[in-house]
């Protein structure tokens, strides 16, 4: 072929037969003539040119690739798994308090609650919600063995008894969370069933306690054993795990600042957890849906021209139908709740403490989300404002009745995360931009 | 910068900006695609990360050596633009043709395919504005160079270069070629694989032997290898020997060298079979047939015929085929040696270093 003396017509024909469609523009065109049809690169660069000067294609439409939805296989296993502990650990309260007394469990949970959600959202943040993030977890094998001595020995030394109960408590509930994102959320719940029936059976509650915090932790060093050969995506920022942390505090402290909610009489303020556990799984499954709605709803929308549009509501219909999802699963199963414990002799909380479990669930929707998304700014202010309003409905003439303060904290921490998610949602193509897909 | 990217007049700043874009109407250009927000998004993202890499700091330097008019420019140009220190850029490769060689090859949207190669234009003008002397590794990638805009009085080329090879050895005339590179499409290892059965139509006893691992990320591609090789009933007569440790000793044992790239620089594999004396049959692709020329058969790229014909006539006239060896032995000591190829990047960092000295002091 006599490459020194190609027309444009010919460098049209040959670059349409390589592409079968037209060159987008003046350098694909040399590009292909220089690979596919061996032109110098200097003719090439000029045949390119004369050829989009007579050839000019038309705009053609787009609609970029999304990304396949990501299987959540084993999900309902390991919902099930964890509302199975809850159950198992709500009954650990009564040989707890009978052994060691109600004020030291009172201690107890009062630091384990907020403690161990503030180490959750930490490990989900930093680890366990990454791509590749066990095997991050992996590397500080040894950190994992030896803070949980210091936790033990710290707490003790400050708090006592209470100390020790509440650093066994954490383990056991952290090193949960662990498992469960390991899918050894099976083995979790069998082992906590197993201390429940120890427990039940008489066998002393701290030593069953003990060994349960003990072997959760070995089960956590083994669980985090996986192959670092691999790893492409990097660990959360320290400081967003910091943030995310400070929120699970936040939100751990809003459900033990309540004194009108006594966790140590027994089971049943750990058991009127259990509706708006379940149902918060529910709604929870259905807001995670928003990583796919969003670019869905986006593909195709051409970023100019008439056809520009800004299509808010598929992402509204989301998070509407989530919050929908959690009211109603949380009414019908408190409903459930209440006419078993009538059933069963034993009397529940009473409504305001099931709704209040209920709105609390539904701000960790929300403040989830928030903080997933980068916004962790406002999902930190919107559990400072739940936490302060529970103590300012305390502090201005006491509780009216019980779970008050939790209501009137989480109602009111509701109207400010709200409108976030609300304005996240309606704003999809800026959301997609800054917040989605990016590691 | 994290906040400035995640505002709303960030986003709103760079929606207008890429309107503007989309409305252009150049004819070299052609017509930007009707992006939809989707692509849109990952663009944003994707200039997200330009600026990341834009704000990460470096170190104290003399000279800033850049080896690629993409992404790795970064950096330097930032650097470059706070301290005023010499920027060498020095390329194998053409970033920009090779990122539009990608984006055909990816079979993505039409807007994928222009946002890739508008960013990877972009980054390359800003490499080259901001470099005070531009260093490719053949005259070819030069014209690239030129046509994308630099100044020619930048532009100084540098050769690859070997070490003085010891006096090549007679072939060993088994009738085996070897091909040593990467497994990747810009390869084109299709094309070797049905040179290698067009021969073997004519020279049934000849050997296929190709060197080099599949590239990370192109695993379709080497199982689509392996798909053909077995399509086209190859069997023990083309084998894929992975990686090797001793690039010289496999060409050493070659009868004929061959390379089938639909892009390339200057490309070592060709010289090392130059540096023991064996011909080479290859596309005339980037400085290729600056560097074979007379030591060689350099053929169009994709053309199955020429290839195999090529190879064919040097399997059956070894004599030629050692003359041209022996030629391209010679070619390689005189303007491809190692020395010269140092004593090149010496001098054109050492005067870059004393520049930027006489600029700090004035």
């Amino acid at each position: 072929m006599d490459t020194t003396t190609i027309s444009a017509e010919r460098a049209g024909r040959l670059v349409e037969a390589r592409l079968d469609r037209l060159p987008q523009d003046m350098l694909e065109a040399a590009v292909v003539l220089e690979a596919w049809a061996g032109v110098p690169a200097g003719r090439a660069l000029d045949a390119g040119r004369e050829l989009m000067a007579v050839r000019t294609p038309e705009r053609e439409k787009s609609a970029g690739a999304l990304p396949e939805a990501p299987v959540r296989e084993g999900f309902a296993a390991e919902a099930v798994s964890f509302v199975l502990a809850v159950v198992a650990i709500a009954c650990w309260a009564a040989p707890l308090a009978r052994e060691l007394g109600a004020e030291v469990l009172r201690v107890g949970l009062l630091v384990a609650l907020p403690l161990t959600l503030a180490l959750q959202w930490g490990l989900r943040s930093r680890y366990l919600g990454r791509k590749d993030g066990l095997a991050h977890l992996g590397r500080h094998r040894l950190r994992l063995v030896l803070l949980p001595l210091l936790l033990t020995g710290g707490l003790t030394a400050g708090l006592g008894e209470g100390g020790t109960v509440a650093a066994l408590l954490t383990l056991t509930w952290t090193a949960g969370t662990v498992l469960i994102a390991r899918r050894w959320s099976a083995l979790y719940a069998g082992g906590v069933i197993a201390a429940t029936a120890a427990m039940l059976a008489g066998v002393p509650a701290l030593p069953v306690l003990a060994v349960t915090a003990a072997l959760a932790t070995v089960a956590v060093a083994a669980a985090v054993r996986v192959p670092v050969g691999d790893i492409l995506h990097a660990p959360g920022r320290a400081r967003r795990a910091l943030a995310a942390m400070a929120i699970g505090a936040g939100l751990g402290t809003l459900l033990v600042a309540d004194p009108t909610v006594d966790w140590t009489v027994g089971a049943v303020p750990a058991l009127a957890l259990l509706p708006s556990t379940v149902a918060s799984f529910w709604g929870g499954y259905h807001l995670w849906s928003f990583q796919q709605v969003i670019p869905r709803a986006l593909s195709g929308v051409p970023v100019a021209g008439p056809d520009a549009r800004n299509p808010a509501w598929p992402g509204l219909r989301v998070l509407f139908g989530a919050v929908g999802r959690l009211v109603a699963a949380t009414v019908v199963l408190s409903g459930l709740l209440m006419l078993a414990g009538d059933v069963f002799g034993s009397r529940t909380s009473g409504v305001s403490v099931l709704a209040a479990f209920g709105l609390v669930a539904l701000l960790t929707l929300i403040v989830s989300l928030l903080e997933s998304v980068g916004r962790a700014g406002w999902a930190l202010l919107s559990v400072a404002t739940a936490v302060g309003g529970e103590l300012l409905v305390g502090v201005a003439g006491g509780e009216p009745f019980p779970a008050a303060g939790l209501i009137g904290g989480a109602a009111l921490a509701l109207a400010v995360a709200l409108p976030g998610a609300v304005s996240l949602l309606a704003r999809p193509a800026r959301t997609l931009a800054t917040a989605l897909w990016i590691a | 910068m994290r906040r400035v990217f995640r505002s709303r007049r960030g986003w709103e700043s760079f929606l207008w900006g890429l309107r503007r874009v989309l409305a252009e109407r150049i004819p070299e250009a052609g017509s930007p695609p009707a992006l939809d927000m989707v692509e849109a998004a990952q663009l944003y993202q994707t200039l997200y990360w330009v600026a990341r890499t834009a704000v990460e700091p470096t170190p104290a330097t003399d000279v800033l050596h850049v080896t690629a008019a993409g992404w790795s420019a970064v950096p330097a140009l930032v650097h470059k633009a706070l301290h005023g220190t010499p920027m060498i850029l020095t390329e194998h490769g053409v970033f920009v043709r090779e990122a539009y060689l990608a984006a055909v090859r990816s079979g993505g949207s039409p807007g994928s395919r222009f946002t890739a190669t508008r960013l990877a234009r972009g980054l390359a003008r800003a490499a080259y504005a901001g470099a005070d002397v531009v260093s490719p590794v053949t005259d070819a990638n030069g014209v690239w160079e030129r046509g994308l805009g630099i100044d020619p009085a930048k532009i100084h080329v540098l050769y690859n270069g070997l070490r003085q090879p010891a006096p090549p050895t007679p072939p060993p005339g088994n009738r085996v070629v070897v091909s040593v590179g990467r497994i990747d499409p810009l390869k084109d290892v299709h094309t070797m694989l049905r040179v290698a059965k067009e021969t073997l139509r004519h020279v049934p006893d000849a050997r296929f032997l190709h060197y080099g691992p599949v590239t990370e990320g192109q695993e379709a591609y080497g199982r689509a290898c392996d798909a053909l090789h077995e399509q086209l009933g190859l069997g023990d007569r083309f084998r894929f020997m992975g990686r090797t440790k001793d690039p010289d000793g496999v060409v050493r044992d070659a009868d004929v060298v061959l390379m089938t790239s639909i892009s390339e620089g200057l490309p070592m594999s060709i010289l090392e079979a130059m540096g023991q004396g064996r011909p080479v049959v290859s596309t005339g692709v980037g400085g290729v047939p600056d560097v074979v020329r007379g030591c060689g058969v350099v053929v169009p790229p994709g053309d199955v015929h020429g290839l195999a014909m090529a190879v064919t006539t040097l399997l059956r006239q070894p004599a030629l085929a050692d003359q041209l060896g022996r030629r391209g032995h010679g070619r390689l000591g005189r303007i491809f040696n190692e020395a010269a190829c140092v004593d090149g990047y010496r001098e054109l960092l050492g005067a870059a270093a004393r520049s930027g000295h006489t600029a700090v002091e004035r």
